[in-house]
């Protein structure tokens, strides 16, 4: 039976009780974290990498082991607002592109390089000025020593079906998806052989053709001594002296004349059908409207589209919420999905 | 012979910092072929084994002791295993794929019938003929006029030359070198061996003119100074004006396809250079250095000297090969300057 006065506040009733012990909760806290110092150490390190890991800021350096055999390059900001003001919309459709490529990125483990494609402003013809895409592979082949294969993308493009790796949609049967030379669909209608050119060589380079030749909006480009003999020669004075003027479309043009001239060049190129990577929406190539071969197709579930030339002349944000809008609609699983 | 990687039992703390901790955090897909988790379980079965010794009991211990015994066995013999295919690996990688029945080196030579008697361009075969066959090189004979249709302009004798090489190094897919020598030049040593001559990679080495312009006497390329000769795939000289493409060695491979290629370009032909091919390889040369790279420059009397020429390029008795470069000009004339160096050539010494 204890006295009443040892008790500095006597514990009348049981909601006292109750909170004497809450007072007390900070110092027993704060005296526990003393005696447990390392491990509340760790854990205030753990929440604060939780938290800055999922407001999507790398905290850490790419780690060499974590490395991808593939390497998406997202080319964003193009033109980056110097010829022309980059409003709201701009802004928007920039945001979806990147927020997707990301996504699909993560889920497949690929490395993601987004890079930078403003203009900078020279003196007019000074070298290399629109060869950019050349540059940009390069650096980036540089800044992944690991990868082997590097995907370009350019900003007006959505993967609609982020389920699809790319191991699966090209490259397990990269023969069967491919095809080497001219003979079946040539719309530039560019030379069908040339001397010396050896089939057997392996691919390093797969571009699409559209109704108009060659599309650099979405292409495959492999490392090796031959992809770097390939970003040497693209830019030389003497052909873009000579040709500048009628290359509208730069490296594009450029890679023609030289798959017509150079057979070392056709032998490690091969082509791959538009619609596996590259389709188009109704708006571009409207001369060919109908063609099976170039435009999305919805029910066929096609892998990637690309709004090429969505700036001139089309809506390219309404055009990305309209592919966005179809590509969730399509991932979403009804009720009887897994009775399928 | 199985043994199990024992769980994480909970004597077993996961060391705060180890890879074991933030894997648990970390999303689930894993891009390698070992996962970071089968090297947490291979460090905990490690561990394991070594500090079991010290806390285990005695039937216990002969236990560990006889599993720690097969773990070691089995790790022994997988490295034996590792060691001799190595071994193996060392030993027969070095056989290569190339075609036995391919020469090592392949001359080549294109013929202007068009402009020259066949009496003369009879004996020029008959030259090259005698080094091959006393050498045991390939020789590879075309006439100019069968790629009249490749080059823009005919008249322009100097372009020949690239498809001819393509063409040699397409129907000689087991040779390594390929030597062009111009028709109007003379191999006037036949005892001279191009590999202990020019090929072979010390030789070489020595024989590279380093940090030299590419365009005498001042351009501001200029040749690299430490690639290595065994890395060079291309070896040309240079006279006092530029490149002297007379006579050149390309080693089979990409890279001598692509500059070839690259050479041969219709919009390079069209440009109207002031030396046609020649300038157009020092265009190459100067603006892609993925050309320049693997180019080696060396002096010109090793294999192009000039009879009539000045300074270092002066032709010697002994030489490896005498050029009648230029003789097509109205003040020179290509058969007497043969006729006075074919009597003086040097013959095969047996």
């Amino acid at each position: 039976m204890k006295d009443k006065d040892d008790y500095l506040y006597s514990p009348a009733s049981r909601t006292s009780r109750v909170l004497s012990r809450l007072r007390r909760l900070p110092t027993r806290l704060r005296q526990l974290m003393l005696r447990r110092r390392i491990l509340s150490l760790i854990l205030f390190v753990v929440l604060c990498c939780t938290i800055v890991a999922n407001s999507g800021v790398r905290l850490l350096p790419r780690m060499p082991w974590a490395s991808s055999k593939f390497v998406i390059i997202l080319a964003v900001n193009q033109g980056g607002g110097v010829m022309e003001w980059k409003g709201p919309t701009e802004w928007a459709v920039e945001r979806t592109s990147i927020a997707n490529k990301r996504a699909y990125a993560d889920r497949h483990g690929y490395d993601l390089a987004i890079q930078d494609m403003s203009i900078k402003k020279r003196y007019a013809h000074e070298w290399r000025e629109s060869w950019e895409k050349v540059d940009v592979i390069r650096q980036t082949m540089k800044q992944y020593p690991k990868a082997e294969w590097f995907w370009w993308l350019d900003l007006h493009t959505y993967i609609m079906e982020p389920s699809i790796s790319l191991e699966k949609q090209v490259f397990n049967r990269l023969e069967n998806n491919t095809y080497r030379n001219l003979e079946d669909y040539n719309p530039l209608k560019l030379p069908v052989e040339i001397p010396f050119v050896d089939n057997t060589h392996p691919i390093n380079l797969i571009v699409p053709q559209d109704c108009g030749g060659f599309n650099l909006g979405s292409f495959l480009i492999r490392r090796s001594e031959w992809t770097d003999f390939l970003l040497d020669i693209w830019w030389d004075p003497v052909f873009y002296e000579q040709r500048h003027m009628q290359w509208e479309h730069k490296e594009q043009d450029a890679l023609e004349h030289m798959y017509s001239n150079q057979a070392w060049l056709r032998s490690g190129t091969a082509f791959i059908p538009q619609r596996l990577i590259n389709a188009f929406p109704e708006g571009a190539c409207s001369e060919w409207r109908g063609d099976k071969r170039i435009f999305y197709n919805q029910d066929e579930r096609d892998f990637v589209v690309n709004m090429a030339g969505c700036e001139w002349g089309r809506d390219c944000f309404g055009e990305m919420e309209h592919f966005r809008k179809i590509s969730a609609s399509l991932q979403k699983k009804s009720w009887w999905w897994p009775f399928k | 012979m199985h043994f199990s990687i024992p769980s994480r039992s909970a004597d077993q703390t996961t060391l705060p910092g180890s890879p074991s901790f933030k894997a648990k955090s970390r999303a689930s897909s894993y891009h390698g072929f070992y996962s970071l988790s089968f090297f947490i379980r291979l460090r905990s079965l490690i561990f394991d084994l070594v500090t079991s010794a010290q806390s285990a009991t005695a039937p216990e211990k002969k236990r560990q002791s006889a599993r720690r015994r097969l773990v070691l066995l089995t790790l022994t013999l997988f490295a034996a295993v590792m060691v001799f295919v190595t071994i193996m690996y060392l030993l027969f990688a070095n056989i290569t794929t190339s075609d036995p029945a391919g020469h090592h080196v392949v001359l080549v030579l294109g013929l202007d019938s068009k402009n020259y008697k066949e009496d003369y361009l009879g004996r020029i075969v008959e030259n090259r003929r005698e080094y091959a066959d006393a050498q045991k090189y390939g020789l590879y004979v075309r006439n100019i006029s069968d790629f009249k249709d490749m080059v823009h302009d005919a008249a322009k004798p100097g372009w020949y030359k690239l498809p001819l090489m393509r063409s040699a190094m397409r129907d000689n897919p087991g040779s390594t070198y390929f030597w062009y020598l111009d028709q109007n030049a003379i191999i006037m040593n036949p005892n001279l061996n191009i590999e202990s001559h020019i090929t072979e990679t010390k030789r070489l080495n020595s024989l590279a003119l380093r940090d030299i312009p590419v365009v005498p006497p001042d351009s501001n390329i200029r040749t690299y100074r430490h690639v290595p000769a065994d890395r060079m795939k291309f070896i040309i000289s240079q006279d006092h004006e530029g490149f002297q493409t007379g006579s050149f060695i390309l080693k089979n491979g990409e890279y001598s396809r692509y500059v070839l290629d690259a050479w041969f370009d219709k919009l390079y032909q069209e440009y109207k250079f002031q030396k046609d091919e020649k300038s157009a390889l020092e265009h190459l040369a100067q603006w892609h250095p993925t050309v320049l790279s693997k180019m080696a420059v060396i002096p010109q009397r090793i294999f192009n000297a000039y009879p009539n020429g000045v300074g270092d390029s002066t032709y010697q008795d002994g030489d490896f090969v005498a050029s009648l470069a230029g003789c097509n000009t109205p003040e020179r004339s290509c058969v007497r300057e043969f006729e006075r160096l074919w009597d003086n050539r040097g013959r095969v010494v047996n």
